[in-house]
This record gives structure tokens, C-alpha cells and sequence, in this order.
């Protein structure tokens, strides 16, 4: 299968200056700056097939959005090449950005005073969309999000759940091939997120387009997406799948036990980390050397009345963590 | 010819997609304009106040004098109305899409608009509609202009013509030469007080005779910021004073310019656009 987004060697620098405080640094400012160089994306390389849908992580500042701007189109490059669906994105061709939507969680597109309807209807006419398929589409999309009802009244009345909604449906309205997600269920409550990331789910298996995803929701990453794309300070630390990343990077399972009597820390300490006890002992959580899991469980069930045990893998979230200070070391 | 007629046939379709997208962007300001209505009320108002408060200044002027170099006191009302002509209209179309173009680069919101499948400049230029200074502009500019004209023997057809000529011509240069400046916001921090300063302090002037001035700042006036094209010469042509086809080309020739230079200022701009983190 050819990639349909390649990523050479891609690095993006900006200009930064520095300003000290106080009036007389502000006017020495004023004469001669500090100016400095910060990369933001750095030496970065990946690619990406048709109909995947690829989570993008990196702690704040690490490049991910500015990636995602490179691939829209929004910025140039500094060195590098980008190739999505054969176009060189900052060339900002038509047919190329009809092809896509960008989706920013913090920014919108529809008009703040008006019904989502009207912003709707100006993408119909900027993407060329032909009216049955512009109806076929809000209903659709309105249908399966179920904001039917929602559609005529001002986006400023609208709770953010219902407009990030909306604006998915904006931005899949030209149903594009390719969609960037830049945190889109930021401040969202859990219910809408699951809602929207089971819509996505749906949306790409129903119209198989890419998906590439930021979020600092390790939820949102976890249920989504199968390949997970890390970087940091703007260059590349892991690529390839969630399961993978697990097996890799997870060092450590959590038993989580159930003990039909109250069980002393100090008997269960020389097992692993207790990283959870509840009411006196009878519910516990330890840490364990995942190579060491089995005989572990097997030993405490030997030994103590157990009641219920489970073996899980320690969350997204804690692997991430622990790469990023492994990198940062 | 086959080629040729294909390349009409998009431009043609084009335009219409662009006209269609336009009459949203009316229709969507003119729903906005309807709910704030209060707002835009107290606009009105103001200004019906400051066109009365220039009238008034101007027939004290003339109870001392009876001419101003030259210009009576009907000429300078029709100095006036070309004057507002070309304020209102620039507000009225595209100068608050174009000053709001630094916070939506800081707010994020032009990275929004750089996905779309549109011309950025277009897109920037004309998003909102100023609804709200139509009304001013029709019953401020209306009878300043019918008393401007009233009872001239030089007016004809194609006096009137070429006024309406130089009007629109130097609009759209004005509009093109606003739209080069604010692209320096991908440059300079303070790209919208140089353009504020350039199109809209200068206006002032316009009230005033070009002629009036020392010959370099009537340079400038004409050539650096086309300012006499929109008010001076409009006047001159219905005064029957200037032969308009020489100032005209020269309009020409400086609205191309002006395209150029906001075409390099743009591509150069978006280059080295780097967006908010």
C-alpha cells in the first residue's frame, strides 16, 4: 500500500526574541533584541497508509501541532519534505485542501452569533459541495450525533459538547480523506468524549480516511488508534502500535486483589509497590515486575485468601510518562 | 481556441463561486447586524453627528471667505462627499475584516481560515459585511453629493462617468494598497497602526483641496496613497478643471502596482507566517 502523508527528515525553526524585564531592558530591547532559535520540529520522519488512524503525543511544546500545521499546509517548512495524497501541502493547492479538515478542539470555524446551519452552508459553497449531497451529509452526520435539534439555534448557546459537535460536522461535511484532530475533546465532560471518539471510531471504519490525532486524553488515544506516533523537543521517540509500546515500555502489571480478610501492608510489601489499599486491606492494588507477574499472583494466592484478582497493564498515561522522563534522563 | 475557452469557462465558474460565497458572507452580517441592532444604532448616529459637525465647521469657514483657493463652498461639499465615499465604503466592504487580521493571527483564527479552499486574501478581505454603515452612507453621503452637484453648468454624462471612474478605480486601489500593508503584520508587530496611520489618519486630508498642499505631500497624496484620486480629481472632473485621461492611467497604472506589491507582501508573508503555539 503506497503512504498517502510521507514525512522526510521534516524540521520547522522559529524566531524567538528575548525580552528581560523592566523599563531599561524593555528600551536596550528596543535598540538591539535577543533573538534566538527554537526547532520545533526536528529531523522528523514517518508515513502513514489510507484509513489509519494514528494518535500524535508529546507533552506541550513538543512539536506536535506544529507538525500538524506543516502537513495542513498552514506553515513551511524549514527543511524537509511533506507529501499528502501527493500534494506539497504549503503550496495550499484547491484539490488538496478540499481534501482534508482540520479539526483544532480550542479553535472554531462557525460563526459564534449565527445557527451552526449557516456555517455549514458557507463550507457547502467554499468546498463546492452539491446540494443533495450537502443534505445527505448534515443529516447524516447531525443524525448519528444526534444534535438534530441544535442546528438552528446561535453556536454561542450551544454547551461545548454540542459545539464540537457541530463543528465536526463542518469539518466533515466535504468528507475529506484525511482528518487532523488537535485535542478535539479538550474540556469536554467523559460522556460527550466517549460519544465523539465512538463517532470517529465509526466514521473511519464506515469512510476509511486518516485519521492522525493529538490529545492529551491518553482515553482518547487508547480507544482510537492502533499506531501511536510519540515525539519530543520536535524529533521522533517511538512509532508503531500501542501494542507494541506496551510491551516495550510497560516494565510493570498491576494485581488488583480482593482479600476476603484484612491484610497488613507489610505482609503484602515484599511483592511490589502497593500502589492502592482500601478499607483496612481487603482491597489492594500492588505493582509488580511484569516479568515476575505470574509467579507473584501465584504466591499471593497461595498464601492469602484471595477473593477476586486481576492482572492489568499499567495505563497509557503512566508508559508515556515514564518514556518522556526516560528521555529527558 | 478549444484551450482558451476552457480557461473562460473556469474563470467564469469561479467568479460565481466566489459571488455566491460573498452574498453568504452579506446575508450572514446582515442577520448579525440584525441582532445587534442597538449597537450599530448608536454608529449611525455618531456619525450623522460628525458629517453635521464638519458641515457646520465648513459654513463658518465660509462666512469669513467667500472661496478656498479656488474652491466654493459647494465644491468643498462635493470634496466632502467623495470623501465619505470612499470612507464609508472601505469600512462598509473591508477595512474591519483587514484590521482584525493581527488578532486572528494571535487568536488562532487565521489558521482556521488558511485551511479553506479559497483565496486567503479574499477570504480575509471580505468575511463580514459593515451593514450597519450602508444606512450613514446613504443619508449622509446622498445629500451632501445632490447639494455638491446641484446646478453646475460643467456637469455632462461623461463628466459624471469619469468621476464615477476615478471613485471606484481609486477604491479598489486603496482596498489593494490596505490589504499590502496589514500583510506586513507577518513581518512587524505593529503592521495595523502603519496601515491605520496610511489609509485612514490621512484621510483627513481629503476634505482639503489637494492643490492646497506643498507639491511633495500632493505627491504623496496622489501617488503614495491615492487619496486625490478618490476625492480631489472626482471634484476637478465635475468641475470641468482636469482633462481626466492622464490621472486616470496614472490610477491604473498604481492600482497594478499595488496589486503586485500586496501579491509579493502576502506570498512572502505566508512563508514566513509561524502561526501561535
Amino acid at each position: 500500500m503506497n503512504p498517502i502523508i510521507e514525512v522526510k527528515n521534516l524540521s520547522r525553526s522559529f524566531k524567538q526574541y528575548q525580552k528581560e524585564p523592566g523599563l531599561l531592558d524593555s528600551l536596550k530591547g528596543f535598540v538591539s533584541r535577543k533573538e534566538f532559535e527554537i526547532k520545533a520540529v526536528n529531523d522528523l520522519s514517518f508515513s502513514l497508509n489510507e484509513g489509519e488512524i494514528v494518535g500524535f503525543i508529546g507533552p506541550n511544546g513538543a512539536g506536535k501541532t506544529t507538525t500538524l500545521k506543516m502537513l495542513s499546509g498552514l506553515l513551511y517548512p524549514t527543511s524537509g519534505s511533506v507529501s499528502v495524497l501527493g500534494h506539497e501541502p504549503f503550496k495550499r493547492e484547491k484539490e488538496f485542501l478540499k481534501s482534508y479538515a482540520l479539526v483544532m478542539g480550542q479553535k472554531s470555524q462557525l460563526w459564534w452569533d449565527l445557527p451552526p446551519l449557516e456555517g455549514f452552508l458557507l463550507n457547502k459553497e467554499i468546498y463546492e459541495i452539491t446540494s443533495s449531497d450537502y443534505e445527505n451529509n448534515v443529516k447524516e452526520l447531525a443524525g448519528v450525533l444526534d444534535i438534530e435539534k441544535v442546528l438552528k439555534i446561535p453556536v454561542r448557546k450551544l454547551s461545548l459538547g454540542q459545539r464540537m459537535k457541530c463543528e465536526l460536522i463542518a469539518a466533515l461535511l466535504h468528507k475529506p480523506r484525511i482528518l487532523f484532530l488537535d485535542e478535539p475533546t479538550i474540556g469536554l465532560d467523559v460522556v460527550v468524549q466517549k460519544n465523539i471518539r465512538a463517532f470517529l471510531k465509526s466514521y473511519n471504519q464506515t469512510h476509511k480516511n486518516t485519521i492522525i490525532l493529538t490529545s492529551h486524553y491518553m482515553d482518547d488515544v487508547s480507544e482510537l488508534c492502533h499506531r501511536i506516533i510519540i515525539i519530543n523537543h520536535g524529533g521522533l521517540i517511538y512509532d508503531g502500535s500501542l501494542k507494541d509500546l506496551t510491551q516495550k515500555y510497560a516494565q510493570k502489571k498491576n494485581l488488583k486483589l480482593v482479600f476476603y480478610e484484612k491484610i497488613p501492608k507489610t505482609e503484602l510489601k515484599k511483592y511490589g509497590q502497593i500502589t492502592d489499599y482500601k478499607a483496612g486491606g481487603l482491597s489492594v492494588t500492588i505493582s509488580v515486575k511484569r516479568s515476575d507477574h505470574t509467579q507473584i499472583a501465584a504466591g499471593i494466592l497461595s498464601k492469602f485468601p484471595v477473593d477476586d484478582l486481576d492482572i492489568s497493564e499499567i495505563g497509557l498515561e503512566e508508559i508515556i510518562r515514564g518514556i518522556f522522563i526516560s528521555a529527558k534522563a | 481556441m478549444a484551450g482558451e475557452s476552457a480557461v473562460m469557462r473556469l474563470l467564469a465558474d469561479d467568479m460565481k463561486r466566489y459571488l455566491k460565497i460573498y452574498f453568504i458572507f452579506v446575508k450572514n452580517s446582515f442577520q448579525l447586524f440584525l441582532s445587534h441592532r442597538f449597537n450599530f444604532l448608536m454608529g449611525i448616529t455618531a456619525n450623522i453627528i460628525w458629517t453635521i459637525s464638519q458641515l457646520i465647521s465648513l459654513r463658518f469657514l465660509f462666512d469669513k471667505i467667500s472661496t478656498f483657493q479656488g474652491w466654493s463652498f459647494q465644491d468643498l461639499i462635493l470634496l466632502l462627499a467623495f470623501g465619505q465615499i470612499y470612507v464609508y465604503t472601505s469600512v462598509l466592504i473591508y477595512d474591519s475584516n483587514i484590521s482584525d487580521l493581527p488578532k486572528k493571527i494571535i487568536s488562532g483564527a487565521f489558521d482556521r481560515m488558511l485551511t479553506k479552499p479559497i483565496n486567503i486574501k479574499f477570504l480575509s478581505s471580505f468575511e463580514t459585511v459593515a451593514i450597519a454603515q450602508f444606512i450613514p452612507m446613504i443619508t449622509t453621503v446622498t445629500p451632501l453629493l445632490l447639494y455638491g452637484l446641484a446646478g453646475r453648468h460643467s456637469l455632462t454624462l461623461a463628466s459624471l462617468l469619469f468621476a464615477f471612474l476615478f471613485i471606484i478605480l481609486g477604491n479598489i486601489a486603496f482596498y489593494l494598497l490596505t490589504l499590502a500593508l496589514i500583510g506586513l503584520t507577518f513581518f512587524v508587530e505593529n503592521a495595523l497602526s502603519i496601515k491605520d496611520f496610511i489609509t485612514q489618519r490621512t484621510s483627513d486630508l481629503s476634505r482639503i483641496p489637494t492643490d492646497y498642499f506643498p507639491k511633495a505631500i500632493r505627491y504623496i497624496i496622489t501617488y503614495a496613497i491615492p487619496l486625490a484620486f478618490v476625492t480631489y480629481y472626482p471634484a476637478l472632473v465635475i468641475r470641468g478643471r482636469v482633462d481626466p485621461i492622464l490621472p486616470l492611467t496614472s490610477l491604473l497604472l498604481l492600482t497594478i502596482l499595488f496589486y503586485y506589491l500586496g501579491h509579493v507582501i502576502w506570498q512572502k508573508g505566508l512563508k514566513n507566517y509561524s502561526g501561535v503555539g
